[in-house]
């Protein structure tokens, strides 16, 4: 009888094991992505200098790290949707669809309205709380999309994603000709966070 | 008690061998056929004859491909990997009901 209940013991810890991998590497190929976003983002601000701020470089780089960036997500988040046991395959076809919809109001909001408004406010420092807010209501979007397919708190790592940018738009809108910059490394800041906190987890989960 | 007769059930994740091959696969999503030879141990025949069970049930996907020398490669499903999550937390649920 000690021996059985010992082999079902010995079960349950192996199965917590497997377990405990399969959160780990949910948790790195999220950290996947935000790294690549610091990377595309990172490149742009080392380019920037030689290209002497070209506005079809710029649209150019944008357009085509965004594509790689939409092509790297959708390998990492269909990794992560098969490592968790959330739904019947047939009922994800909408994760990508609401996630693409959070990232194009994102660029409308903070692209195209925020930029375009007219306040007597510093024509870079708009530039840069367009930014901000496209980037935060992307990833809060995203995180949102997040919490209702898995109908629990979750992927809390992703916050300092969305809320550190958030919470700098309104000194961006203070700082003048040096708001882009300070927006990229307020983006960087928060991204980091984030990064650091989904490897921190996935270590933890394993032990 | 339900997730016991639920597992007992389970003709296809039943097998230790094929929960094994499930379980290799779910964080790589592919693997070569000589590879779960080696990391299951078994012979080709016996690994062969549970990768056609999981195939016929649309766990896995097998086919040919050309790596140092023609390779089997062996892919889990969505529909494979979602059973596979499943049947983890049922056997899980199950065990801890018996602790």
């Amino acid at each position: 009888m000690v021996s059985e209940v010992s082999e079902v013991t010995d079960l349950k810890n192996l199965l917590d094991r497997i377990e405990a991998k399969l959160i780990a590497a949910r948790k790195m190929y999220v950290a996947m992505t935000f790294a690549f976003w610091l990377i595309i983002m990172l490149l742009y601000y080392v380019i920037f200098p030689y290209v002497k701020a070209s506005p079809l470089f710029t649209a150019i780089y944008w357009i085509v790290a965004m594509a790689i960036y939409f092509w790297i997500s959708s390998i990492v988040l269909k990794n992560y949707t098969r490592l968790k046991n959330s739904s019947h395959p047939s009922n994800r076809k909408h994760t990508g669809m609401f996630i693409a919809i959070s990232w194009i109001a994102g660029s409308f909001i903070g692209w195209f309205l925020i930029p375009n408004l007219k306040v007597n406010v510093n024509s870079l420092s708009l530039l840069a709380s367009g930014f901000l807010s496209f980037i935060s209501i992307s990833i809060f979007g995203e995180w949102l999309w997040f919490q209702y397919c898995y109908r629990h708190w979750n992927n809390i790592e992703m916050i300092p994603a969305f809320a550190i940018p958030s919470a700098g738009i309104p000194f961006a809108l203070n700082m003048g000709n040096d708001s882009m910059v300070w927006a990229g490394f307020i983006v960087a800041l928060g991204f980091s966070i984030t990064i650091f906190w989904y490897l921190y987890s996935a270590f933890k989960s394993i032990g | 008690m339900n997730n016991l007769r639920e597992i007992a059930k389970s003709s296809v994740l039943g097998k230790p061998v094929r929960f094994g091959i499930m379980l290799y696969l779910l964080p790589r999503e592919k693997a070569l056929f000589i590879d779960l030879q080696r990391v299951l141990d078994i012979t080709p025949g016996n690994l062969d004859s549970h990768l056609r069970k999981l195939q016929q049930e649309g766990y896995v996907e097998i086919r040919k491909i050309l790596a140092d020398r023609p390779r089997t490669m062996v892919k889990i499903t969505d529909i494979g990997a979602y059973e596979t999550t499943r049947y983890l937390e049922k056997l899980k649920k199950a065990i801890s009901s018996l602790l």
